[in-house]
């Protein structure tokens, strides 16, 4: 059987709606192809054999508990490096996966060589320096809808999103109480973005700098991010990152972009120029995040930040629009990225249309404007 | 456009029904067109997505976790 994608769940995709079941769809894709990158890793590293042996031996008898071992983020991580160090010719570091197969091994009561001290047991803990600290889990309520997270500081595979804040519990808890009101506002706001965000996401990776985020193409279900005292800037970031999420697993489904434009475009998001795939993403991220602000506007924005709503939403939808039909006109797109470059400018379109205070619109142009204005003259 | 658009050449199979030792069994060829399908049309470095460090949500954010030692 093959991972595919129908022409309803297409459509709701490429306008940046996808239901609850279509995200379960592309988490199954992803399930399929992190085991096929690990066993790519495991035909071209004989040093891995002994951990896949206790993995396959432990699923005998424990299916699921391998199951959920297999689909974890940081799995992919490592074997996407994995799978780099055979292309170069090196030799894939087996310790990771050691850990693995250890912590499948002592969850099914099997005798195994823990492989060392300090030790991590992926998704589980760390034990260090004579002491445990475990992976938290956190479950957000919100009006019947739950985000579960494991938010994961420790897994060193996660470093790539940039400097991790290790929470203590005093950092745990401020976390949990600003996530709950972003949760809380999210899925007020709009119950099927925050449905299928909450279908998508399972791992967070608190990150130390303000305004930072991230996500990878090779770890499904998991954001990185600053989590900042704000609710309404920290559910636009969870949006955000989210849509780097889906965009990636449809990408894994049908490429999206052509391999051989390597040109570098104008985004007015960044400022640095940037590849057609980067365009895309940014689009597809940034059609979130004028959906997010439009709806704050209409539900009514909190206190004190109207006129930062409007020139959020006036700043986006006409960026975000102007972006994505260029991209959908030019070169760079497959067949299918164009469905989405056309899908996410059909979406705004109507939006462009929609009265805001001349004030906030000007504001808006304002801001459009420095930054074209700032990545121009760092081009000459 | 139609949906068969979004499934060239063979796709991705669905593997996740199969066992680890199923997946040991697969022929060489097949695993290896299909990570290349996967992974061979971009670096692997290329699929992180990360903020600007000037990006547009640059609005000033105070740093409100101690800093890496600081506490």
């Amino acid at each position: 059987m093959i991972h595919r994608l129908d022409e309803t769940e297409v459509t709701e995709l490429a306008t940046g709606r996808p239901s609850v079941a279509t995200v379960r769809k592309l988490t199954q894709a992803q399930r399929s192809k992190q085991r096929l990158l690990l066993e790519a890793v495991r035909r071209g590293c004989p040093a891995a054999e002994p951990a896949f042996t206790l993995l396959a031996e432990v699923e005998h008898t424990e299916p699921r508990l391998v199951a959920k071992l297999l689909d974890l983020p940081q799995l992919g991580l490592w074997a996407v490096e994995g799978l780099a160090r055979l292309r170069r010719g090196e030799t894939p570091d087996p310790g990771y996966l050691n850990a693995v197969a250890a912590v499948a091994a002592i969850r099914a009561h099997r005798p195994c060589d823990l492989p060392g001290d300090p030790l991590l047991l992926p998704g589980v803990g760390r034990w260090a320096d004579g002491r445990w600290t475990p992976v938290p889990r956190l479950t957000l309520a919100g009006d019947g809808l739950e985000l579960r997270l494991a938010v994961d500081a420790l897994d060193p595979r996660f470093a790539v999103f940039g400097d991790r804040l290790t929470p203590g519990p005093a950092e745990l808890e401020t976390l949990r109480a600003r996530l709950a009101e972003a949760w809380h506002l999210l899925v007020r706001l709009d119950r099927r973005a925050a449905a299928a965000l909450a279908a998508g996401v399972r791992t967070l990776v608190p990150l130390r700098e303000p305004g930072a985020g991230a996500s990878s193409g090779w770890a499904w279900g998991t954001v990185a991010l600053y989590v900042p005292p704000d609710p309404v800037r920290l559910a636009e970031a969870l949006l955000h990152e989210f849509q780097h999420l889906v965009l990636g697993a449809v990408d894994d489904l049908a490429p999206l972009t052509s391999p051989a434009d390597t040109s570098r475009r104008y985004v007015p998001w960044r400022a640095d120029p940037r590849p057609v795939a980067g365009v895309l993403q940014g689009c597809y991220a940034f059609l979130a995040v004028t959906a997010f602000w439009r709806r704050i506007v209409r539900t009514g924005p909190p206190p004190g930040r109207r006129q930062e709503a409007e020139t959020e939403y006036a700043r986006w939808r006409e960026a975000t629009h102007a972006t994505a039909e260029a991209l959908a006109e030019g070169p760079g797109l497959t067949p299918a990225g164009e469905q989405f470059a056309r899908g996410i400018a059909r979406r705004i379109r109507p939006w462009l249309a929609e009265p805001l205070p001349p004030e906030s619109v000007r504001q808006a142009e304002t801001l459009r404007h420095a930054h074209h204005e700032r990545w121009r003259l760092t081009q000459e | 456009m139609a949906a068969a658009s979004l499934d060239p050449g063979e796709g991705l199979v669905d593997l996740t029904r199969m066992s680890l030792s199923e997946l040991a069994e697969l022929d060489d060829d097949v695993v290896a067109r299909a990570v290349d399908r996967l992974v061979g049309r971009c670096d692997t470095g290329d699929r992180l997505w990360q903020a600007d460090p000037t990006p547009p949500r640059d609005r000033p954010q105070e740093a409100d976790f101690a800093p890496p030692g600081g506490r």
